[in-house]
């Protein structure tokens, strides 16, 4: 089997798992108190103006714990897919190269976490022109400073991505999977504020939100990231990552 | 009997072991946050507990709900792999039993986790704040507080579980409750009462004011709410999701 034929099974198999349910609940609730508590937007103690208050606000819960938990959701769900009725030794006795096949539940991964952030933009316009229109002023944030700060979020969430998945193949109790996970979200707000932030990938996608709170605030154009520890970190990261779980995909099974 | 049997299927689960774990990393948190900066801590003018809680119990909370989330999905979900679940039904126990001994269990574990939070955080004042007087007793009555908020989550995280037949759907809502909880802590309407939000409450000065009692109301109408549903569901509802 080639690779794209891969992509296309493992698509057809989250096709009856309420996954897209899972994700759109969430994004909805994440808006909901934003557009019904509007009016704290125009009091705000950080100095924001109220429309770049509104984004930040509804971004930053999103990128501290909803994005990093639902992506573990994520890899329980690809790992219980193939746990269930053993579906991966059955997968492994067909000729299927057992690391391209964790390449490809990897690009799922990542593909989830596309339509995560897609959602979660579809979300905000109609949130901010409600909100706008309720409190009587224009919330809606203009240019691309939107969609650039979530591709940013995007972007830096693989590394994270790939050390979940790297956990979900690696620890084979399921308990332990989630729990570090899961609690590897909480410290974020700890590290972020330490100098060795970049060794710790759970808090990338935070860390460019305050970012942005903080060159919003002095009203500079946008923000400004030292990428030189930060870049080769989180790429030598994520290549580990992705290598270590692909030679290890499956490997009791293949025992 | 019932509890015996239950205890015996978390075995190899590694559910304890999870709770252990989980608690010694929350109480990490706030000894690595003291050591790290004690000036910022200790010259403040409150006592020395709700310092160290003001700092660290909403990280420490978050990390508890996280864990009986975990724990929840675990208990139903080796009940549910390969069809456990079928075969207790055939078998003369009640499923109510079964579902109460099994949030016994998650309260265990949360135990465990709040005591050792505690221990730490007494250490925490023990060792750098210079008057810790008085507060062995505000610990203590905040270990039962803790535990008493945390019945609403335990018996929701528990219900949601047994409801859903695949793990990361229960973990899924479990997850969106948390997240949902962590916008309404701050929340100045009768929101504040929604049961995941309730475990980021404290008692910092070992007294019960007007406020804790009414958490504390809440907190076990919820669970009287959480468990008569389940008992109710158990009759009418035969199917999982």
């Amino acid at each position: 089997m080639n690779f794209f034929s891969l992509l296309k099974t493992e698509l057809l198999k989250i096709r009856r798992t309420h996954i897209f349910w899972l994700m759109l609940v969430p994004c909805f609730l994440l808006w909901l108190p934003a557009v019904l508590n509007v009016d704290q937007n125009f009091q705000n103690a950080s100095g924001l103006s109220p429309e770049n208050n509104f984004f930040i606000q509804g971004f930053m819960g999103f990128a501290w714990i909803l994005f990093p938990a639902l992506l573990v959701v994520f890899t329980v769900m690809l790992n219980q897919l193939e746990r269930t009725n053993r579906g991966l030794q059955k997968m492994l006795s067909l000729p299927v190269n057992p690391g391209l096949l964790c390449l490809a539940k990897f690009l799922i991964l990542l593909l989830l976490a596309a339509v995560l952030l897609l959602l979660m933009l579809s979300f905000y316009y109609p949130a901010a022109a409600l909100a706008g229109q309720r409190a009587g002023a224009d919330l809606l944030l203009a240019g691309d400073l939107v969609l650039k700060e979530a591709l940013l979020i995007y972007l830096c969430s693989v590394p994270m991505a790939a050390f979940y998945w790297l956990i979900a193949v690696c620890v084979r109790v399921p308990v332990f999977s989630m729990g570090i996970g899961l609690a590897s979200v909480v410290p974020s707000v700890l590290i972020m504020n330490t100098k060795a932030w970049f060794l710790y990938p759970m808090c990338y996608p935070f860390y460019t939100i305050m970012k942005l709170m903080g060159s919003l605030s002095d009203e500079k154009e946008f923000l400004s990231l030292d990428l030189i520890p930060w870049l080769p970190a989180a790429a030598g990261f994520t290549v580990i990552c992705i290598l270590l779980s692909c030679l290890l995909f499956g490997k009791s099974e293949r025992r | 009997m019932m509890f015996a049997l239950e205890l015996k299927k978390t075995k190899r689960t590694g559910f304890f072991p999870a709770f252990f774990a989980g608690a010694l990393a929350a109480s990490a948190l706030p000894v690595i946050n003291t050591a790290a900066r004690p000036d910022s801590f200790i010259h403040q003018e409150l006592p020395a507990f709700s310092v160290l809680l003001n700092a660290n119990w909403s990280m420490c909370a978050m990390l508890n709900s996280f864990l009986v989330i975990i724990g929840a999905c675990i208990l139903y979900h080796t009940e549910f792999s390969d069809r456990g679940i079928e075969k207790m039904h055939q078998l003369p126990v009640s499923r109510n039993q079964m579902f109460f001994c099994k949030g016994f269990l998650l309260f265990l574990g949360t135990g465990i986790m709040v005591l050792l939070e505690n221990l730490f955080l007494l250490f925490c004042a023990w060792y750098w704040f210079p008057d810790p007087s008085g507060i062995l007793s505000a610990a203590i009555q905040n270990v039962w507080y803790s535990l008493i908020l945390m019945l609403p989550v335990i018996l929701l995280m528990l219900l949601t579980a047994s409801l859903c037949r695949n793990m990361w759907v229960s973990l899924g809502i479990g997850v969106t409750l948390l997240f949902t909880a962590q916008m309404l802590i701050s929340s100045d309407t009768v929101l504040v009462y929604f049961p995941f939000a309730l475990p980021y409450q404290f008692l910092s000065s070992g007294e019960l004011s007007g406020d804790a009692v009414c958490f504390l109301a809440a907190a076990l109408a919820e669970t009287l709410l959480f468990g008569a549903l389940k008992l109710f569901l158990t009759k009418s509802r035969r199917y999982t999701l």
